[in-house]
């Protein structure tokens, strides 16, 4: 054996791990050379120096540090009990998510010219055409609230005129509201409203919204027909109208959802300033036309109401008798002619008219 | 600490197997030194040890349901920590030879002295540490496994998946260069 092969078994030597058949051919080799004695020594001194050198340990908290990082559950369930939370935090979510609603109504608002104007005129709106969609006004009433209510904001169809829509402002306004305060779960659906409203509306039946309005309407004082009310507003107007209903309809956004839906028109009519009899006067000369709806009017007894600041120009609002009413009619058919939209079956004591004049 | 003298007792193996976490702290503490040692001695800092140490306990935690008990778990431990070491030096193919005190900072050693020999083993600990990193991490491994976690050749070669051959070659190749580096130390 050479000192090459002799020394690479020395290890083997030191850790007693050669091979039986090994062992007698180094030793022989070492009991010879003292080159061969002299390396194993040397190793054997390594080894103990490796052998003596500190033992690492691990640092503090390791332990704690490898548990909590083999705790794959936790999360996922945390995380689900997190989404299935306790009614305790599902409430102030929901108000949360209505405020949301609203500060994002505001928001709208805020950024459009067309609400604002529209938020401007006054409560008592002046009757204004609204026409389109459901001809039989008050009659309906029926409207399931609920689902109603909630599109409050997506209008029916495009409003005729600017008027109608801005007249919406009042009634939808406190609607809308109010439905998002008494049904916290269809919140959800309150985003997409919005975006309904933005949207060409195909519209529900605005009869269910006399429902939702009557009792948060503002205070208006004349009685529109609540269905033209809802059903003619755009998108805009009724956005707008919603903050400054806000606070109104605060406390009675409760009533609305458990109102009978029958209660309807006339509680409407008298809280929402609405026209109750709408339609188109079809006329060759408007001037002439509106001269002699002052005078029909006023021969009846009635009165002309003052064109509001951003009414179209077109919409005259009459106010006349009950008892006159028929005569009314009678008299609007031979300025022009006239194609009533809507009309109540019961007719207030007062009744306010809104004649959209076309050509 | 859960290691009987013929290997890992039963109920032990058990209880891991199950899933009980009680065991699995009671492996993660019987087994913290020796893996993050090997760690440690093989990467050169702490941190990363840490990082890698936890790695393989977490590993091991994830294959518990299928370990068999073939092997013991200590032998299984620096298996899995002997792999993670190789993989995370081989992609750098790092050699670390100025470890200085960063290498030591999770070297703590519990025996008292006196600051003459607390001195003299601080230095040769400093040595040391960077004599082993200036090893090829193949030999490396064996030296440390051997020399400083005292693993048997088989216990090696099952644990590096390696012919006992070639554990004791590699391992004379890494002994003999430390003492080239380290024979002023010698007593």
């Amino acid at each position: 054996m050479n000192c090459q092969d002799a020394r690479d078994q020395l290890s083997a030597l030191l850790d007693d791990a050669l091979a039986t058949d090994e062992r007698g051919p180094l030793a022989a080799h070492l009991g010879r050379c003292a080159d061969c004695r002299r390396e194993l020594e040397r190793l054997r001194m390594t080894v103990t120096l490796l052998r003596t050198a500190p033992s690492p340990r691990a640092p503090a908290g390791f332990v704690e540090r490898v548990l909590a990082a083999a705790r794959p559950e936790p999360w996922p369930r945390r995380l689900r009990r997190w989404l299935f939370v306790p009614w305790g935090v599902k409430l102030p979510l929901e108000a949360a998510a209505a405020l949301l609603v609203a500060g994002t109504a505001v928001y709208v608002f805020q950024r459009t010219p067309a609400l604002q104007e529209a938020a401007r005129e006054p409560a008592t709106l002046s009757s204004r055409p609204a026409p389109e969609a459901p001809p039989p006004s008050p009659a309906p009433a029926p409207a399931p609230p609920a689902s109603a209510s909630r599109p409050t904001v997506a209008p029916v169809s495009p409003p005729p005129s600017l008027p109608p829509v801005r007249r919406e402002a009042a009634p939808p306004k406190t609607a809308r509201v109010a439905d998002e305060k008494t049904e916290p779960k269809e919140l959800g659906a309150a985003p997409t409203d919005a975006a309904k409203k933005v949207a060409p509306p195909a519209g529900p039946p605005p009869v269910a919204r006399p429902e939702d309005a009557s009792p948060l309407a503002a205070p208006s004082p004349a009685p529109p027909p609540a269905t033209r009310a809802l059903g003619a507003v755009a998108p805009e107007p009724a956005a707008g109208a919603a903050p400054p209903a806000g606070s109104r309809s605060a406390e009675p956004r409760k009533d609305a959802a458990e109102e009978a839906t029958g209660r309807a028109a006339a509680a409407l009519r008298s809280r929402v300033a609405e026209t109750d009899v709408g339609g188109r006067l079809a006329v060759r000369d408007r001037e002439a036309a509106e001269r002699a709806l002052t005078d029909l009017v006023t021969r009846l007894g009635g009165t002309r109401l003052a064109p509001v600041p951003d009414t179209p120009a077109g919409v005259v609002q009459l106010v006349v008798p009950r008892a006159a009413y028929p005569e009314m009619a009678e008299g609007l058919a031979r300025i022009g002619r006239w194609l009533p939209e809507r009309e109540p079956a019961e007719l207030p004591a007062q009744v306010r008219v809104g004649v959209t004049l076309t050509d | 600490m859960g290691e009987g003298p013929a290997g890992d007792p039963p109920d032990l193996l058990e209880r891991l197997r199950r899933g009980d976490a009680r065991a699995f702290e009671e492996l993660v503490i019987a087994h913290q030194h020796r893996v993050f040692g090997v760690a440690l001695r093989m990467l050169g800092n702490a941190a990363e040890a840490e990082d890698v140490a936890q790695e393989v306990f977490l590993r091991a935690h994830r294959a518990l349901a299928g370990f068999r008990g073939e092997a013991r778990l200590s032998t299984w431990l620096y298996a899995i920590a002997s792999r993670l070491c190789l993989t995370r030096l081989g992609s750098g193919a790092r050699r670390f030879s100025r470890l200085g005190d960063e290498a030591l900072a999770g070297v703590a050693d519990e025996r008292t002295a006196d600051p003459g020999a607390e001195a003299e083993r601080s230095e040769l600990e400093v040595a040391l540490q960077r004599a082993i990193g200036e090893l090829d991490e193949e030999r490396r491994i064996v030296v440390v496994l051997r020399d400083l976690e005292g693993l048997s050749y088989e216990e090696i070669a099952e644990a590096l998946q390696l012919p006992i051959g070639t554990v004791r070659s590699r391992l004379h190749r890494a002994r003999v260069d430390l003492r080239d580096k380290l024979e002023r130390f010698s007593p």
